[in-house]
């Protein structure tokens, strides 16, 4: 059973943001509800609001993903639970774009509902809203239907793409049109070596024996698509690595492409990098020109040990907008903001 | 019979003591399936909403609307469903300052339309839509056939109570409990035991004892629908 450095487990979410916002004196300030997150040091060309955000416990995501050339604003909600619709519309007044307001978030009922109440309130004061659903988790739907797929580390790709592209004063409709773009060339899988744990739980989220890993896993314990013997690093990559081109198809795997080793919590760096070795080798062999590619906690699930691969196909558009430079509140290295 | 914004504000007060008053009850049919805090977070949005009732309330209208605001700040699932109910029944009584029966119809329809299509659901997916539905449709035909508001009120919480139980042997489609559904299975939605005792608050205020032995032994439902306490009067709404 982990341990937990909480005071109040259940006021956790905002002791977190007062150690954030110390962290960041300057740069970001809360909305008045105190649950939204938005960067003070945007571009001034935006016109295009980008607001991500979803449940605590998957730190730095989704407030870390707030800053230039990445997302304005965050809505933070309870670990593992959907803000209200409170902070994305506190978010959109604070920030005042004048082309209107583009959610992007995991596709996850809580936060399509709350952010769909969201878009409305806003709609009753004039304020246009558009909302792209993140869904490039493989292992939550079939690829025929990937409007039930989950949203998980691939999201901060797409945020870094469309962030770049609001920087240059793109519109709301060319806005949302690239993160639709990108998500859909966007998948990930992930696995876990162990679960959970939510400090006002009294057991972990789900259990797993040592030596086996769940495959597919989501980033609240969701099941994954089977249990497997761990294996090896290298055996572990190439599993994840035949979902994925099993997912992307042949065509696909022949074009450039930008690689994200995530990991959950709990898996230290280094085996996230001997991962990454052999997921360049595997997609280079495939065929892909692995344009780039980064290790590092972009989505955890709290202390789970475990990672996810994300490959998103580039192509001339989303490229220069993937390199180009970004300060994210708290990332760590991805291309560009490295 | 019409009814203002007094005794809205009363049924809103009443009902948030009734949730809290019951909330194991509704924790415990979230259990299963969901994370066991659906009691929890309508106690907690209708502390919310008890902050903002009593403060220049307005016409019906307007504080169905900031009580819709108030309750949505909860989040979760249940914020938006029942948030963006009261938001809608805001706004088919605009500028209405008592509602007769063909209004309060219009505004429970509406109601649950709105959570119908914020949820992306439908009747039968095991959601508050399989009592919020029912009782609506029910109180609006009533209305419809000529019977009177009290009348209406009685058939809309049979239907409420009926539909409630009829969810112990639904599969769901929609939420939380769809990851697993065999964990709900032979229980209450929870969703809809609130949706139930709201409608119990606003029509039989006082009388809990067919809303728990519904959510208890929902299968036990006589086939025409719950019964009436004999001989116990429903004390003055308000």
């Amino acid at each position: 059973m982990p341990a937990h450095l909480v005071n109040d487990p259940f006021e956790v979410v905002d002791d977190m943001l007062a150690g954030v916002l110390a962290a960041n004196a300057g740069r970001v300030a809360l909305t008045e509800g105190g649950r939204g997150v938005y960067a003070l040091d945007a571009s001034p060309r935006r016109r295009t609001a980008v607001i991500v955000g979803g449940g605590s416990g998957h730190e730095p995501a989704f407030l870390g993903w707030v800053g230039p050339g990445f997302a304005d604003g965050a809505a933070v909600g309870n670990v593992f639970a959907s803000p209200s619709a409170d902070p994305a519309v506190e978010l959109a007044h604070a920030l005042r774009r004048p082309d209107g307001v583009l959610f992007l978030f995991g596709n996850y009922e809580g936060d399509v509902m709350n952010f769909a109440m969201a878009g409305a309130l806003l709609a009753d004061e004039g304020t246009q809203t558009r909302t792209v659903l993140i869904t490039d988790d493989i292992a939550s739907g079939p690829a025929d239907a990937a409007h039930r797929r989950r949203g998980v580390a691939g999201g901060v790709i797409v945020t870094k793409v469309v962030g770049a592209l609001a920087d240059t004063g793109a519109g709301l409709a060319d806005v949302e049109a690239m993160a639709r773009h990108v998500n859909a060339r966007t998948r990930t899988i992930g696995l876990a070596l162990s679960s959970c744990h939510l400090a006002t739980a009294p057991r972990p989220t789900f259990d797993l024996p040592e030596g086996q890993a769940d495959f597919g896993i989501g980033v609240h314990g969701e099941a994954g698509l089977r249990r497997q013997d761990l294996g090896s690093a290298d055996q572990t990559a190439d599993a994840l690595v035949d979902a994925l081109l099993d997912d992307l198809g042949p065509a696909d795997a022949g074009s450039r492409g930008a690689v994200v080793i995530n990991t959950f919590g709990a898996t230290p760096l280094a085996e996230a990098f001997v991962v990454l070795a052999r997921v360049h080798r595997r997609l280079s062999a495939a065929g892909m020109d692995v344009a780039y590619a980064d290790a590092g906690a972009y989505l955890t699930s709290l202390q789970m040990a475990g990672l996810s691969v994300t490959v998103s196909l580039l192509d001339e558009e989303t490229e220069p907008l993937y390199a180009a430079p970004g300060r994210p509140l708290l990332l760590p290295p991805l291309v560009g903001s490295r | 019979m019409t009814i203002g914004t007094s005794e809205i504000r009363a049924f809103l007060e009443a009902l948030g003591g009734k949730l809290a008053e019951h909330q194991d009850v509704l924790d415990s049919l979230d259990a299963g399936a969901g994370d066991g805090d659906h009691g929890a977070t309508m106690v907690m949005g209708f502390r919310r909403v008890q902050r903002i009732v009593g403060q220049d309330d307005g016409t019906p209208s307007q504080l169905l609307k900031a009580a819709g605001r108030a309750f949505a700040g909860v989040g979760g699932s249940i914020g938006p469903l029942w948030g963006m109910g009261l938001l809608r029944a805001a706004q088919v009584t605009e500028g209405q300052s008592r509602l007769d029966g063909r209004a309060v119809a219009r505004a429970l329809l509406a109601a649950a339309q709105a959570a119908a299509d914020i949820g992306r659901a439908r009747p039968g997916d095991r959601t508050v839509l399989d009592a919020a539905v029912p009782a609506a449709e029910a109180f609006s035909a009533s209305v419809d056939g000529g019977s009177d508001a009290s009348a209406a009120a009685l058939a809309g919480w049979r239907a409420a109570l009926e539909g409630a139980a009829a969810t112990a042997v639904m599969t769901a489609a929609r939420g939380r409990a769809s990851r697993n559904p065999a964990l709900a299975a032979g229980r209450v939605d929870p969703g809809c035991a609130s949706v139930a005792l709201a409608w119990t608050v606003a029509v039989r205020p006082g009388d809990e004892r067919p809303w728990l032995d519904m959510v208890k032994n929902p299968n036990d439902m006589p086939a025409e629908g719950p019964t009436l306490a004999p001989g116990r009067p429903s004390p003055p709404p308000g």
